[in-house]
């Protein structure tokens, strides 16, 4: 009896899911870099590359637009707080902002040397904080309510990581500024 | 980077991961390679907060635990 006699089960399993179900969305007119859901409402949020925050409402029939503001560089990163009452932003343009959905006004509330490739909400020892992660290689942490930097790290002088993110040298005890 | 609870975690150039303790942000908790061949695209973590997944860009995945027990982390540390 060879090995081989019994058939093997084929792989029949397809690649490809059903599609039909799905709903697409009035999108950007560039790429999309990020997306964030709402912890605490059906808001979705998208980063895009031709410099614009757009904020949708998902409901049954697709999703609506809610918002939208813009950065003056690609947007690479988005975030909701945990609350779900503001958005973070990070872009090229060097800097963050964020949105309040109550108000529906943004604001900058960092900035770097370099594009911003991540912005996430943190909480500090129950202090909410904004952390931002870009391309100048540091990681910074803002304090949302009196709006100024909490810890930064130093640059690393010498060798050039500019490809994806911020060197692991990123955080230390740092300036306050 | 992404977070979850006390828990931060930063992909960087050269494949390092940077992983913060946000009960004390302003130093890396721990700090390692990532386990993948190739540069890192993206890291999300767990939402039970002990413990992320890797992704490159070469396509792969790999799941890395926080855990401080070697043994345990190289037991439940995976690539695919």
């Amino acid at each position: 009896m060879s090995l081989f006699s019994t058939a093997a089960t084929s792989p029949n399993q397809s690649t490809t899911v059903d599609l039909s179900q799905d709903l697409q969305v009035q999108g950007p007119e560039d790429s999309i870099s990020d997306v964030a859901f709402s912890p605490t409402a059906e808001i979705m949020s998208v980063a895009s590359w031709d410099n614009k925050i757009r904020i949708y409402e998902i409901g049954q029939g697709g999703a609506n637009g809610k918002a939208m503001y813009e950065h003056t560089g690609p947007v690479l990163s988005t975030h909701f707080s945990k609350d779900g009452s503001k958005l973070a932003s990070g872009s090229a343009d060097k800097t963050a902002k964020m949105f309040d959905l109550g108000s529906g006004q943004n604001q900058q509330v960092a900035a770097h040397d370099m594009p911003i490739k991540a912005v996430k909400f943190i909480s500090v020892n129950g202090t909410e904080a904004l952390a931002t992660a870009s391309w100048d290689k540091t990681l910074k942490y803002w304090d949302l309510r009196r709006k100024y930097l909490l810890r930064s790290g130093t640059k690393r002088r010498t060798k050039s990581y500019c490809v994806c993110g911020i060197t692991r040298e990123g955080v230390h005890n740092g300036h306050q500024g | 980077m992404d977070t979850k609870d006390n828990l931060l975690v930063v992909g960087t150039a050269d494949r390092h991961i940077a992983i913060f303790n946000l009960s004390n942000p302003t130093t890396i908790y721990k700090s390692l390679q990532s386990p993948l061949k190739y540069q890192t695209r993206v890291v999300s973590c767990f939402t039970t907060g002990n413990g992320f997944a890797v992704g490159s860009v070469e396509g792969r995945c790999a799941i890395q635990y926080v855990e401080d027990k070697v043994i345990l982390t190289q037991l439940l540390s995976l690539i695919f």
